[in-house]
């Protein structure tokens, strides 16, 4: 398998640490960035930009966070209107469907996935991309 | 000069008997003719009798004939007018008075009368004719009937004259006394100045025009000082471009109007209601929904792969998620109960004292000089729970200091101003702001949070939003990104 470097963007430190432990065990990520919010991901992304250095490829978004949430993060990034194409799950507690739906309406977007996610889900999830 | 048509024709009524009887039949609904010397007898002609309902042949040529089938207040009426006009041949008489009909009915009769006197002056006979308006009056009672009821008056300006009529009903619905007599310029006086009477003067105006009609709802302060809603109608008659006569209806709507404001406030009540339902059942799903995910991605990591989080880690996470996790029940908890206890009743507050008192506890801990400024005048007073207010300026002056910008001296200003019905409170600090733009949709939400800090649970504001409701008052926000927020709030007096 092809490693992947991978970026998740969750104020829940805990959670954190779990998608951690699961990417692990698939022992499928490359480099790996955590960002408590949409706006501090944003801006040390843009810096990664700025500086020519490798973007990640993979990412785990949560929606309810402090300062930019989920949603905000996902505007900023379709106005960029990169030419690189990036894969970005959700991962939410979130089960409404109309969340489900919202997310998927963005190109970025590959998937929705709704916590607590496991091992199966996201192995199958990260075979696709 | 008379005619010579009308000349042939008086000969013609003396000559010939069935010209007579032609318009005695036909034109009047009854012709008697009495003799003032021998008031017992009367002549009343056949028509007199069907028109009644009584069959001539079996009623005598006698006044007592009638008298008992009219209305005893009628005869008594009809005598005392009777006795005006043969002292005074001006005084007309011409009165309605209403017989018993022979099939049970009322029936109105116009009577008209004039007196023949002899050559002394003095009155010997009595002339009158009987026009039955039975008919005409039923339908007008019906008419008053249905005005009465539905609450709806008219009124007829006669430009000309200057006379303005108002119906029995439009003078109930302006409460004005019996020998009121209305004119145009004190019936645009009882609108309410300011938009209504604008509006009814304006609609006035153009109508006198153009002739077209208006239909106005407007609001009028009534004789006795009471303010009623109105539908307005009217229209002007137009003889070769200029106004003649101007008419109208005008009805009383308060109760429907104030039936309709009273919908429209319980609408809004059950939106709040509605929206606090949706937002707490998103805060069950998602956030109970964390805690317990969390839970039970550790345990099956642990059952499955017990290497990948070390024990002493594992057990950690796990206490604090299951912290975690009651936690969002209590505050859950105590949501339910705020929304439960909103019936409590309110009592007069006097905000500068809470103000004070809760500035205190705040300057305690208060190590780097942040300036609580209490501009709140010291007599203003609002109707609400107590433990809310407190609540709500602890939170508000608390998270002014709490997000204040570390760059330069912290100030808050609390001020006050009142209007007839409302006191409003502004918080204005020079903090760090919120962006607007991105999130005043939930600002007031539960579980946001707008700035990274240690203490921020997303819960504030969602209370204080709650609570402020909760007493009748509206909460806004206005707020600039690196330049500070004012809140204002709005409090029943």
């Amino acid at each position: 398998m092809i490693k992947k470097s991978i970026c998740i963007i969750d104020d829940d430190p805990t959670n954190v640490l779990i998608t951690k432990a699961l990417l692990n065990l698939i022992d499928s990520q490359g480099f790996m960035l955590t960002y408590s919010d949409g706006k501090e991901a944003y801006d040390g992304l843009m810096n990664l930009c700025k500086n020519d250095e490798a973007l990640p490829e993979v990412y785990f978004l949560d929606i309810n966070m402090p300062i930019w949430d989920g949603w905000d993060f996902l505007d900023e990034v379709a106005k960029l209107n990169s030419q690189k194409p990036v894969s970005i799950f959700v991962l939410s507690s979130s089960n409404n469907p109309e969340d489900a739906a919202r997310a998927l309406t963005y190109n970025n977007v590959k998937g929705y996935l709704v916590k607590p996610v496991t091992l199966e889900v996201l192995k199958k999830e990260f075979d696709q991309i | 000069m008379m005619h010579y048509l009308e000349s042939e024709l008086v000969d013609l009524i003396k000559t010939n008997g069935s010209i007579f009887d032609f318009i005695g039949d036909t034109v009047l609904d009854g012709v008697w003719y009495w003799n003032l010397e021998k008031p017992e007898d009367e002549w009343m002609n056949k028509r007199f009798w069907i028109n009644l309902g009584y069959d001539p042949a079996t009623m005598p040529h006698a006044s007592s004939s009638w008298q008992r089938l009219i209305f005893p207040e009628d005869l008594i009426q009809s005598k005392n007018l009777l006795q005006a006009h043969l002292a005074d041949p001006h005084v007309s008489y011409d009165l309605t008075v209403r017989y018993r009909h022979f099939r049970g009915t009322v029936s109105w009769i116009r009577f008209r009368g004039t007196a023949i006197r002899n050559e002394a002056g003095k009155p010997i006979r009595m002339l009158g004719i009987h026009t039955d308006i039975t008919e005409l009056m039923d339908k007008n009672s019906i008419l008053d009937a249905c005005n009465s009821a539905a609450d709806i008056g008219y009124w007829d300006l006669d430009i000309v004259s200057g006379k303005l009529y108002w119906s029995e009903v439009t003078r109930r619905i302006h409460e004005v006394p019996n020998d009121f007599e209305p004119n145009v310029e004190q019936a645009i006086q009882f609108y309410v100045e300011g938009e209504s009477r604008e509006k009814i003067s304006a609609a006035v105006e153009q109508s006198i025009l153009d002739g077209m009609g208006y239909d106005l709802k407007l609001q009028i302060k009534t004789f006795n000082g009471e303010k009623k809603w109105v539908r307005s109608l009217g229209k002007a008659d137009l003889h070769e471009g200029r106004p003649v006569r101007m008419y109208g209806t005008f009805q009383n709507i308060t109760k429907s109007q104030k039936a309709e404001e009273h919908l429209n406030e319980m609408l809004q009540v059950y939106e709040k209601q509605n929206d606090r339902l949706k937002n707490f059942s998103y805060i069950v799903a998602h956030n109970l929904r964390t805690h317990a995910g969390n839970i039970k991605s550790l345990l099956d990591l642990q059952s499955s792969n017990p290497e990948a989080i070390e024990v002493s880690e594992m057990l950690r996470l796990l206490r604090s998620t299951s912290g975690n996790l009651l936690e969002t029940i209590d505050n859950l908890t105590d949501v339910a109960m705020m929304n439960a206890t909103v019936g409590d009743e309110l009592i007069e507050v006097r905000l500068f004292d809470v103000a004070e008192s809760i500035i205190n506890t705040l300057n305690l801990n208060n190590t780097d000089n942040y300036s609580f400024v209490n501009k709140i005048e010291k007599e203003v007073k609002v109707k609400a729970i107590p433990a809310y207010i407190d609540s709500i300026l602890l939170n508000l002056l608390s998270n002014a200091q709490k997000y204040r910008k570390l760059s330069q001296p912290g100030e808050v200003v609390i001020s006050s101003f009142e209007d007839q019905n409302f006191v409003e409170i502004q918080i204005t600090d020079n903090g760090q702001g919120i962006d607007m733009e991105r999130n005043r949709h939930k600002l007031f939400g539960m579980y946001r949070t707008f700035h990274r800090h240690p203490e921020a649970r997303g819960l504030g504001l969602f209370i204080t939003k709650n609570q402020v409701e909760a007493i009748g008052g509206e909460i806004f926000v206005d707020s600039v990104l690196n330049e500070g927020t004012t809140f204002k709030l709005k409090f029943k007096k």
